[in-house]
């Protein structure tokens, strides 16, 4: 039971919100805003139980304290906040260093009040997964039946499931409705030939993982992506990976919400699937396999993320952030819609009545209102959901703004959403479907011309214009 | 990209120094204003290519002068850097046409979407006119298709 904790946070306005977090709770809260001071007051205190060190502006001295606690102190749990996860990388702050200084967990900033309690608690929040690899080497052996209702999981196309050595979270086959065989535990060594075994008698596409675990295999994809880029590894594999962990993301975003750790990853994963396409195999790849999603609207997502992704890579105006933020902004982009009756997700626009029409239509708004509580959502995101459906011609909505007003990656994620539900309505391969879409002149004068140059360029095998 | 103008509006001198700086190696000229109206001035007698603004000042916030530019027939692409803003301010900046939102003090950030501005230009950014003229398009698309089939 944690019962007094002492913080540093030398943003002011960070501290205030603190403060807020711990009014009237049971926790006995202290504040420092100088470095010198956390040293001062667990010196003259020992009672402390954790100790939390915000490390945003980081500097050298922080480590020194943070080396001090661990050497004097070895019972205090330490636990680090940061606004951007690029700073412990900065601090060559690894999973492994961490663990030598004796850090419990990080926090990205801004974090709820939730997100914050659980830490305290010990329930870990930063890549829990990467820690497994000092649990166990031993070979796992046990099978157990699960009966759980299917909702309780979360299924991975096989072909598209990269293990590492060791199982981040445990893996079931389902055998029926909510039903499940355990066939590996978190912590234990991964052993493809247990899957061979299965597939002898049956034919299995899918591995399935906890629907808790979700956030857990977002982290962990992420990162392999990350080292997969510049291997050269099968592009079927990469393409596959990152479409499915892409499309589980969004899953994670419209079932959990919006936390600040789950924006920082849905940056990752944008930018890995753009560093992806930068490979013009990738890029085929998945332009080809693009017909093969299923009409959902996760499909959808991911589509409109991955077209505004082409786009983005043929804009001269560009840059590694625009990107970021454009695709970010096209995952979110129908947010809005969560806040329609379930129907709104799979009814098409010209199958609505006048009164769904008029619903529909505030979708954008109610989208930035949703997004308006995270702070971490930056306003170009919430620009995007709220443009997305304005018309260069002026027949669009919210606003019918005209071309010259509407936000620069709004229109990229227009033009995507648009040509990722003409290929699903039209039941097209991409490639054909932009032959069709470019001679629908009704439908051109929708766009930014230049931006529909940039998406026929992304067909072209040589990339940039 | 040396011929272009920048005007920066920011009701602190600190911010006006900093941003100058930073871009001065850029352009041909920084035009630096504490207030709106000083920045409508400076607007009415300079060509100005890009403007960097600060959402909250006193006498006119950055929506009012963004509102003001627009009346005047100028899409000059605008950036809003600022600390913070009202949720439906933002979406008010972004109908008057923002180019872009950065949050202070994201230098880095600021500096790489303000070059873009400058480099691209308005003319690559925007069709100026209500209507897209397709019909100039379509024989370049047919062109480029060529080329997918070709794939």
């Amino acid at each position: 039971m944690v019962n007094k904790v002492l913080f540093f946070d030398d943003d002011i306005n960070w501290a205030k919100t603190l403060d807020g977090y711990f009014k009237g709770s049971k926790i006995d809260f202290c504040q420092v805003t100088t470095i010198a001071d956390i040293r001062a007051k667990i010196t003259q205190d020992s009672t402390y139980d954790i100790v939390i060190i915000d490390i945003s502006n980081p500097k050298r001295s922080i480590l020194e304290v943070i080396r001090y606690i661990k050497l004097n102190f070895p019972s205090v749990k330490m636990i680090l906040t940061v606004s951007d996860i690029k700073i412990l990388n900065k601090l060559g702050l690894t999973g492994g260093a961490l663990l030598k200084l004796g850090v419990e967990d990080v926090v990205v900033k801004p974090y709820s009040k939730e997100i914050l309690i659980k830490s305290i608690n010990g329930i870990k929040q930063f890549e829990t997964w990467k820690t497994l690899k000092n649990v166990s080497e031993e070979e796992d052996d046990q099978e157990e039946t699960v009966r759980e209702p299917d909702d309780y999981f979360t299924g991975v196309k096989l072909e598209n499931y990269v293990s590492g050595s060791i199982n981040v979270f445990d893996l079931y086959l389902r055998t029926g409705r909510n039903n499940y065989i355990r066939i590996f535990h978190r912590g234990k060594k991964f052993n493809r030939l247990k899957i061979e075994k299965y597939q002898s008698n049956e034919k299995i596409n899918y591995l399935y993982f906890k629907t808790a675990d979700r956030g857990t295999y977002i982290n962990f994809t992420n990162k392999l992506l990350e080292k997969m880029v510049d291997k050269d590894l099968n592009v079927s594999k990469k393409a596959g990976l990152v479409k499915e962990v892409s499309e589980i993301y969004i899953d994670e975003i419209f079932t959990k919400g919006i936390d600040a750790q789950i924006v920082t990853e849905g940056e990752s994963v944008c930018r890995n699937v753009f560093n992806l396409i930068q490979e013009d195999e990738i890029l085929f790849e998945l332009l080809e396999g693009y017909l093969n999603l299923e009409k959902s609207f996760r499909s959808h997502l991911f589509g409109t993320m991955f077209f505004s992704s082409v786009i983005c890579k043929n804009v001269t105006w560009a840059s590694e952030n625009t990107v970021e933020k454009t695709c970010l902004g096209a995952m979110l982009h129908d947010i809005g819609i969560l806040k329609l009756p379930e129907i709104f997700k799979t009814l098409s626009v010209k199958a609505m009545t006048a009164g769904q029409l008029v619903q529909y239509k505030n979708h954008p708004a109610a989208g930035v209102e949703m997004l308006a509580k995270f702070p971490s959502i930056s306003e170009p995101v919430k620009q995007i959901v709220y443009q997305h459906h304005e018309m260069a011609d002026g027949s669009g909505f919210p606003n019918g703004l005209p071309g010259i007003r509407i936000f620069p990656l709004a229109r990229i994620v227009a033009l995507a959403n648009c040509f990722s539900n003409y290929i699903v309505e039209k039941k097209m391969a991409p490639k054909q479907a932009i032959h069709e879409f470019v001679m629908e002149r009704n439908t051109l004068i929708k766009f930014d011309q230049a931006l529909i140059k940039s998406l026929i360029i992304g067909f072209i095998k040589k990339g940039k214009a | 990209m040396n011929k272009k103008n920048l005007l920066i509006i920011d009701d602190e001198p600190d911010i006006l120094t900093i941003l100058e700086v930073l871009f001065e190696k850029y352009v041909n000229r920084v035009f630096k204003a504490e207030n709106g109206l000083i920045a409508l001035d400076l607007i009415k007698q300079n060509k100005i290519d890009c403007i960097i603004c600060d959402i909250n000042m006193p006498q006119m916030s950055g929506i009012e002068v963004i509102k003001k530019i627009r009346e005047m027939g100028n899409e000059v692409p605008i950036i809003f850097y600022s600390a913070y803003g009202n949720q439906e301010y933002m979406l008010k900046a972004g109908e008057y046409g923002a180019y872009d939102f950065i949050s202070k003090p994201n230098l880095h950030q600021l500096e790489e979407v303000t070059v873009n501005a400058l480099k691209s230009g308005i003319d690559s950014l925007y069709d100026q006119t209500t209507q897209p003229q397709v019909d100039d398009h379509i024989l370049e698309y047919q062109k480029l298709l060529k080329k997918v089939d070709e794939k």
